[in-house]
């Protein structure tokens, strides 16, 4: 156990370095950020003095060595824009990011796993081609499309919903939808595959052999077994949420760690996008080690290794 | 005769594949007496499995048509039962043993809870009880510390133990008639023999009706009372062990006991059948195994030849059977 | 896994021949645009703004989509912004397929460090939030055709590289292959000849579902504004117009993503029709 915390902490490690440096060289060769930060008529010795505050006058290898260094201590820079901490401007922004994607999260499985097992239990009706057809055309449609068009309908002409913003519970209704509705779409169709496959196995002619009640056999013996490859894909299905944030909250105007990144860009902010890459990637790596950790807990035959 | 503990009569049974029906049992009638161990026997699309299955219909309810004039089970026809009732004749009436004990046990549960869901289920047993019975059952299947052993994972067996776990939860409701679906097929030779004797000497303990689906003739020689043959979807010979190991009728019986390994004599030549089973898809109005039949007529290929019963008590489907010497 | 309800409410080809089909007409608007088209897709009309499409009230068989802002006719713009949607989807699919196909090939033979460090590579790509990353690149580099090919591909080489990692470590143990290595068949040779042919399959069906990932890429990239500028127009661009008129011109919005969502769509039928054929295990 130690071991495989050790081995998974390590290879953590690696990727969230491989991504900073990365990051840090592309965001180097996009040009002097003092030219745009400094005042138009600042002197070059002004411009100087600004880069040496910075630190941009040392060695590349020099100024990455800092970045990780501060990085370790929780010191991610400071915005060049906005001339605030890093941390402290993602931190600001985490928990409506968080709100949007645990609730579109929450929403995709809430759709998708019911919905999945009901078809795999009326294959081939009716209502399995036009659930499935649907799922087809929701992963097909870009999500942030059909956010618009959940605008359209509910915000402009029903005049439901308010069209964009972050406070209560209604702001939260269409960007949560919008984004859990491919992550839906992908999810059913799993479930229901998965849920086939398992209903064929040999081990539910077993159990159904037994005279087991028809509840027994779906929901204790096919039910764990049919979630294994579920779990997988929702692991990845919340990272990919988490980047489907950045469009989902540009279209809502939702204050959260997307639109600060997405801003961040079009400034030229590196420190922030670096921030924000180094959390997002954390995160992603984060996700992957709970998914195995998930695992263990639904599949007893996994072993850590 | 009433007293049966199966009786099947004119059992249908087809398939929708993606490309139209397969007929996987035709006209099949059997009975088995209780306390009678059949051996029911027959290459491998014979029919046999897809028989016993369909008694308590365990296969795929939206892909499998089954059709009977009779099928009644312990005094129950099971034509009429909903599936409410049919979940109570599986399990205390009629328990099955299923061929591969890695793919038959659920990978997820302890052996523990698959052999007790049963019995709460059916006897309603307090938890405590059944798993006092479940040890019980486990020590009795030849399984070793089976206080430990009752808290583990198929995974963690090997693949003789999971048979045992296999027979235990089949005996958990205490069946009446117990099927056998090629049980030792999947497990080592050395293996195969220990679950037979296993199984052999529960049944004679608790007096039971078995049917044994095996495609090895050599196996049933010791272990059942009567025979039945089948091939492409049809009984073509069913006779006591005695008759049938003296002198198969039907061509195709003699020639699946030619082509068995014997024990007393693993160094004859074994003569395998020539050719190959039927394709299921395609009907002919005659005898199936006439393409392969070194005793066929010009008859065999236009007429199907009926199941009748023979001056010694047996049932045979042949024109021109192959007499006692 | 994928045996969809449809392909069996319809049939085993049906499914993979509308995709195709769809595919076809997309191909053909987008090479024979100026000629289909009944306007010019930059044609401005300040007359005609705003011009709902024909079914509804106020529209007109003129504008059979309606008009945008500029009055410029929406069904002409869609039609010729399938040369964009499409043009981007194949460069970003031969580009990625070449990159992912090779990473794979040399991964999965030589296995070992090179393993390891491609792998890594897999894994560094894979925990980026990959639509950051793509508008950094865009909004560094500026857009134009061949930094959103360039992108796009950098979204999908993974696909490959995963797919053709695992069946090349399959392959390469297989007899045929020993048996050459054996009497000394240049690894080159053994790669190109012995290889490749058996995981060009899985490449294909990658690149079908890969050419759709590539539309909505470029869709939602064109939709920040970093996508290709220029006078063409492309469906994400469209949808970022039709962005700001939502209260107003409704269609400016739907139309293009319709066309999107279709081409997709088409795709992804193509991949899972080209999956079931490609794999044995699932003709049954």
């Amino acid at each position: 156990m130690l071991f495989f915390l050790s081995k998974r902490f390590l290879q953590a490690a690696l990727v969230l370095i491989g991504v900073s440096f990365s990051t840090f060289i592309v965001a180097h060769l996009t040009g002097d950020p003092v030219e745009l930060m400094a005042r138009e008529n600042a002197s070059v010795e002004d411009k100087q003095q600004l880069r040496e505050f910075l630190g941009l006058d040392k060695p590349l290898s020099e100024q990455y060595l800092t970045f990780i260094g501060n990085a370790l201590h929780g010191d991610l820079g400071y915005s060049f824009v906005q001339r605030a901490k890093v941390t402290e401007l993602i931190a600001e922004r985490v928990p409506a990011t968080l709100e949007l994607a645990a609730a579109g999260f929450l929403l995709a499985l809430l759709i998708s796993v019911p919905l999945g097992i009901i078809i795999a239990l009326n294959r081939n009706t009716v209502w399995d081609v036009l659930v499935t057809a649907l799922a087809m055309i929701g992963q097909a449609a870009p999500g942030f499309w059909i956010g618009l068009m959940l605008i359209v309908l509910f915000a402009v002409e029903l005049k439901i919903l308010p069209v964009s913003g972050y406070g209560g519970g209604v702001y939260l209704i269409l960007p949560a939808i919008t984004l859990a509705l491919q992550s839906a779409a992908r999810l059913t169709r799993l479930v229901r595959a998965s849920m086939l496959e398992v209903l064929g196995a040999d081990y539910i002619r077993t159990a159904r052999s037994k005279g087991l009640r028809e509840r027994t056999v779906l929901f204790i013996h096919a039910f764990r077994s049919a979630m294994i490859p579920v779990v997988t894909m929702a692991g990845l299905e919340l990272a990919e949420l988490v980047s489907g944030a950045f469009i989902t909250e540009t279209i809502f105007a939702w204050p959260g760690v997307g639109r600060l990144a997405v801003n961040a860009v079009y400034q030229r902010d590196f420190p922030v996008i670096q921030g924000v890459v180094l959390m997002a990637a954390a995160f992603f790596v984060l996700i992957n080690f709970l998914v195995d950790m998930l695992y263990v807990v639904i599949d007893p035959r996994v072993k850590l290794k | 005769m009433s007293s049966a503990m199966l009786e099947v009569k004119g059992l249908n049974v087809s398939f929708q594949t993606g490309d139209g029906a397969v007929h996987a049992v035709r006209d099949l009638s059997l009975t088995v007496a209780p306390g009678e161990i059949v051996g029911l026997v027959g290459e491998s699309g014979s029919g046999k499995s897809v028989t016993m299955m369909s008694v308590v219909r365990l296969l795929d309810r939206r892909r499998t048509e089954i059709r009977a004039e009779k099928m009644v089970v312990d005094g129950r026809s099971l034509l009429e039962l909903g599936r409410r009732d049919l979940e109570s004749v599986r399990g205390p009436i009629v328990s099955y043993i299923f061929q591969d004990p890695l793919t038959a046990l659920n990978p997820l549960l302890t052996v523990g809870r698959q052999i007790t869901e049963g019995m709460r289920r059916h006897k309603g047993m307090s938890r405590s009880s059944a798993r006092a019975r479940a040890i019980d059952l486990l020590r009795r299947v030849g399984i070793p510390a089976p206080e430990t052993r009752i808290d583990q994972l198929p995974h963690q067996m090997s693949g003789g133990m999971r048979q045992r776990v296999m027979i235990a939860i089949a005996l958990a409701a205490d069946p009446k008639l117990l099927i056998a679906d090629e049980p030792t097929t999947a497990l080592d030779v050395t293996v195969q023999a220990e679950i037979v004797k296993l199984v052999q000497s529960i049944q004679r303990e608790r007096g039971m009706a078995m049917v044994w689906v095996t495609h090895d003739l050599a196996l049933l020689a010791k272990l059942a009372d009567r025979v039945v043959v089948m091939y492409a979807g049809r009984i073509v010979e069913d006779a006591t062990a005695e008759q049938l190991y003296a002198q198969p009728s039907h061509p195709y019986a003699a020639g699946l006991l030619a082509s068995t390994s014997r024990i007393d004599d693993p160094f004859t030549e074994q003569d395998p059948i020539p050719g190959t089973p039927p394709n299921p898809k395609i009907v002919s109005p005659g005898c199936s195994f006439a393409p392969r039949c070194s005793r066929a007529q010009p008859r065999c290929e236009a007429e199907l030849p009926e199941l009748h019963i023979t001056d010694d008590g047996r049932r045979v489907a042949c024109f021109n059977p192959i007499m006692r010497t | 896994m994928r045996v969809s309800a449809l392909r069996m409410f319809l049939g085993r080809h049906t499914i993979g021949l509308i995709g195709l089909a769809i595919l076809a007409t997309a191909a053909t608007a987008a090479i024979f645009a100026p000629w289909i088209a009944p306007y010019s897709p930059t044609k401005v009309d300040l007359l005609a703004r705003l011009v709902p499409p024909f079914w509804v009230e106020g529209g007109s068989l003129k504008h059979i989509l309606g008009t945008d802002n500029l009055g410029r006719d929406i069904l002409s713009r869609v039609i010729h912004g399938a040369q964009i949607s499409l043009a981007v989807g194949g460069g970003a699919v031969v580009l990625g397929a070449i990159i992912g196909s090779l990473v794979g090939l040399f991964a999965g033979y030589f296995g070992g460090m090179v393993d390891a460090a491609l792998s890594f590579l897999i894994n560094v790509q894979l925990s980026f939030p990959f639509t950051l990353l793509a508008i950094f690149l865009l909004a560094t580099f500026g857009g134009g055709f061949l930094s959103v090919v360039v992108v796009v591909a950098l979204a999908t080489w993974v696909n490959y590289a995963r797919v053709v990692r695992g069946q090349v470590m399959s392959v390469k143990n297989q007899e045929y292959v020993e048996a050459a290595r054996s009497v000394g068949v240049p690894t080159r040779r053994i790669l190109w000849r012995y290889i490749l042919p058996n995981v060009l399959s899985s490449i294909i069906v990658v690149a079908s579902f890969s050419m759709a990932q590539a539309i909505l890429t470029e869709a939602a990239l064109s939709f920040l504004g970093v996508g290709i500028g220029g006078a063409t127009p492309s469906w994400g661009t469209m949808l970022n117009d039709g962005r700001n008129y939502l209260q107003n011109a409704w269609w400016m919005t739907a139309m293009p993503g319709i066309a999107t969502a279709l081409t997709v769509l088409a795709g992804n039928l193509c991949g899972d029709w080209l999956q079931d054929r490609a794999d044995p295990r699932f003709r049954k």
